[in-house]
């Protein structure tokens, strides 16, 4: 017993010295970062929410990518755009490989848009593809065969598309996961399940190597990958739900990188070495419902501009940063700075006084109750209770919060039940189209439902102008029409990305629409 | 012997003291505080308690004394409404059940014991979705998930008590069950129910916290105790105070409570 004991102090001591196996084998490199939630799939043609983001960009890629707001070649080593802006020519890269050696073709592009756009994918992002020539019908299903849709492969490393009407941005679209290629043989193999470890192939710096349902991903390096090796060997993304959790992980050593975490420790955590702040194109507004579907009392109320009015001026939205602490800008246009088409001259500003006198116009009775459809996360709860008191205040409008989790919050969303709610808007290309699109009539993500045919016709306009100055006069009257005439919605602020890394971890870059890219982050030795 | 005596009843004394103090801040909210639990003061937020906020303020720059009072109201409300009314309706199924036995006997206990499979949360967070938040729900959802023990342990101490000579005696000179049961048995019972009642009221003011806790309690701006416990627990590393006085009452009224029931539990198995 007493050998046995020595023997298993001396095992110990062996292990906690660091010599044996540990130095033996090479130290893996791990970088480890957080998901707040479940990814709903790794599939990217159909993931949408910003969970499924950073895991996206590290295992593909497109045709071209974004380095921070710019469009960089990627699988694509060129492109040209025709003279009338309409037809565009990618060619592939000759190095350009899957991870199970097999090489990447314009066909790859086709399957995957295919699919995409195909109506029985039912992908939330398939009218990113609209902008090319019978792409939409082939969507609505009024076009059955795919070879109407102008997406041609010239060869086995040349693909082409052809564009309905020149659009200025287009270049940005096929840097969305949407749009990154998938291979024949792989659907033909797998069908939907084809994004699970020892299944998914791909074509970027990482690879699906485990998933731990609710628990941990685990990516490894594609030794295939045409560029750079990445620095680290692994990657794991830890699934925390939690944000005062996720915190606590990051500080015991465990996360090399956090984004989300409690507001009340932005002031302490700003004075630690791994503070980091990032841009971040995002605007975070209060939204009217324009819906019809549910004409409640404060429903018919809010169709009165009188009292959209009244609203958007009692809220002071300079004191916001200083409540959320995270850096936090008051919001003027829903376009964002640096983006052309954002101001400091559009928008409603605070004005108490006259936020009475529109409230009095409206004839909207006193005291009147209006709900608020929120996230039920500490950050928009602290935000909703700040305007709640304001519209006390200032008009003795009686609030009341309806915070739900988010998945209910975005049914209730898609229902229009509420007469207000606080969302946000971040970019997926950095365009001011992004933004403004989404208050096209027939827009997925038209949260007030508010259609206006004029502010459509202008939005395709914008698209078409090719000098950078018309298009921002336009944006611009665009912008006074939706936040000063009709008060559609509020921008309240804009938010960088705060994020906390890892003093051991080099290199980590984060861009203005919350992609992160690892392939050069480095992490220096553990002692 | 003596002197432990001594020191038990001067924590009693402590107990009793607490409870009232906290029952007097929820009725006189108004009156003991010099705020309003809602307004806010962004230029004074986050501050650590002082002479002018004793126990300092929110992010809001609200004053957490305020809070912690109109607080006391919500958290006591909940606790002794919900255990009333579950005190209520247990004792009645439970007198019912263990007096008629039988065919409805049978039928109340799997009813409780159908009830009793769902954990009590649970059942709570699924009462309150059907209600709807507020307090109204919370007083709901909580009501009808505490009675079903208490039902239980009445079944058999009445079940018990009507084989006792005093109820054979009533019986034989000819009184109605409803008055055997109400005049002779219950009254017999008052003890066993008094303890139970003040071990409900703290798990109640528990379950409270904890729907709130969760995030399924009360909407803002109205706080219980739980909502600010909650608030407070995800800058306990920063701004402690948040969580400190907020737990620290739900800790005290929980304590004093459940010390209470357990002083009334050993009187009455004395008189037994």
């Amino acid at each position: 017993m007493k050998i046995c004991g020595r023997i298993l102090g001396a095992l110990l001591l062996f292990q906690v010295n660091g010599i044996g196996l540990a130095q033996a084998l090479p130290e893996l490199k791990n970088f480890t970062l957080r998901l707040q939630g479940e990814p709903e799939t790794l599939d990217w043609n159909k993931a949408h929410t910003p969970i499924e983001n950073y895991l996206m960009i590290t295992l593909m890629e497109g045709l071209v990518s974004l380095d921070s707001v710019k469009v960089e070649p990627a699988l694509a080593e060129s492109w040209k755009i025709s003279g009338d802006r309409k037809t565009y020519t990618f060619k592939i890269r000759k190095n350009a490989v899957w991870s199970d050696g097999v090489p990447v073709t314009a066909e790859d592009f086709l399957t995957s848009w295919k699919r995409l756009l195909a109506p029985e994918t039912a992908a939330a992002y398939a009218y990113f593809l609209f902008d090319i020539e019978g792409a939409e019908a082939f969507n609505q299903g009024k076009e059955k065969d795919f070879s109407k849709v102008a997406v041609k492969p010239l060869d086995s490393k040349t693909l082409q598309v052809r564009l309905r009407k020149p659009v200025s941005h287009w270049i940005s679209i096929p840097t969305h996961w949407v749009t990154f290629p998938l291979r024949k043989d792989i659907l033909e193999k797998y069908g939907d399940q084809w994004a699970k470890p020892g299944r998914m192939v791909t074509a970027g710096p990482y690879l699906l190597d485990r998933y731990d349902l609710n628990s941990q991903i685990i990516l490894k390096r594609n030794p295939k990958y045409y560029g750079h090796q990445g620095k680290v060997d692994q990657i794991t993304a830890l699934i925390v739900a939690d944000d005062t959790t996720a915190l606590q992980l990051y500080q015991t050593g465990k996360l090399d990188f956090l984004t989300d975490f409690p507001i009340l420790n932005v002031k302490s955590l700003s004075e630690t070495p791994g503070f980091q702040i990032f841009p971040y194109l995002k605007t975070v507004y209060l939204g009217f419902s324009f819906s019809p579907n549910h004409p409640t009392d404060a429903q018919k109320w809010i169709q009165n501009p009188h009292l959209r009015k009244a609203i958007a001026m009692s809220i002071d939205r300079s004191k916001i940063g200083e409540i959320l602490q995270g850096k936090q800008s008051p919001g003027a246009t829903f376009v964002p700075p640096p983006l052309t088409g954002s101001s400091k001259n559009v928008g409603i500003t605070y004005n108490p006084k006259e936020a009475l006198e529109e409230f009095r116009l409206s004839q909207a009775p006193k005291g009147i109750e209006l709900e608020i459809l929120i996230l039920n996360w500490e950050k928009t709860l602290t935000l909703a209770q700040f305007i709640q008191s304001q519209l006390k205040l200032h008009l003795g409008i009686q609030l009341n919060l309806q915070p739900y989790d988010n998945k209910t919050y975005r049914a209730q969303l898609d229902l229009h039940r509420h007469p207000l709610f606080l969302t946000s808007w971040s970019a997926d290309y950095p365009d001011p189209d992004n933004f403004l699109s989404i208050f096209l009539s027939d827009s997925g993500n038209n949260r007030p439902g508010w259609k206006n045919s004029s502010f459509d016709h202008k939005i395709l306009q914008a698209r078409q102008m090719p000098s950078s100055s018309q298009r921002e006069r336009l944006y611009i009257e665009m912008q006074r029409e939706l936040l000063d005439k009709e008060v559609v919605i509020v921008p309240l602020y804009y938010e960088p990305n705060i994020a906390l890394v890892n003093p051991r971890v080099r290199g980590l870059k984060l861009n203005p629409l919350n992609y992160l890219d690892i392939k050069g982050v480095e992490i220096s030795e553990t002692k | 012997m003596r002197q432990i005596f001594q020191k038990q009843n001067r924590f009693l004394t402590f107990c009793c003291l607490a409870l009232s103090l906290m029952a007097g801040m929820a009725v006189f909210a108004p009156q003991v505080t010099h705020y309003s639990f809602e307004e806010q003061n962004i230029s004074e937020k986050l501050e650590p308690p002082s002479a002018k906020h004793w126990m300092g303020t929110d992010t809001l720059g609200r004053d957490l004394y305020s809070r912690v009072v109109y607080g006391a109201r919500l958290s006591l409300l909940v606790g002794f409404v919900t255990a009333i009314s579950g005190l209520l309706l247990g004792v009645s199924v439970g007198a019912i059940a263990g007096y008629r036995g039988g065919a409805i006997d049978l039928l109340l206990m799997n009813l409780v014991d159908f009830l009793m499979i769902f954990p009590s949360v649970l059942m709570a967070i699924l009462l309150m979705l059907l209600f709807g938040r507020g307090p109204l729900g919370i007083i709901l959802a909580i009501s009808i998930t505490s009675w079903l023990s208490l039902a239980r342990q009445v079944r058999g101490q009445v079940m018990q008590a009507k084989r006792f000579p005093y109820v054979e005696s009533a019986r034989a000179i000819g009184a109605s069950p409803a008055a055997i049961l109400f005049k002779h048995i219950l009254p017999n019972l008052l003890g066993p129910i008094l303890v139970s009642l003040t071990i409900q009221i703290p798990n109640n003011i528990m379950a409270e916290s904890l729907l709130s806790f969760v995030g399924l309690g009360l909407a803002p701006p109205y706080s219980s105790w739980g909502t600010l416990a909650n608030e407070g627990f995800r800058g306990m590393q920063t701004y402690p105070h948040l969580l400190i006085f907020p737990s620290a009452a739900i800790f005290i009224t929980i304590l004093a409570f459940n010390y209470l029931g357990d002083e009334l539990r050993k009187k009455s198995e004395k008189r037994l």
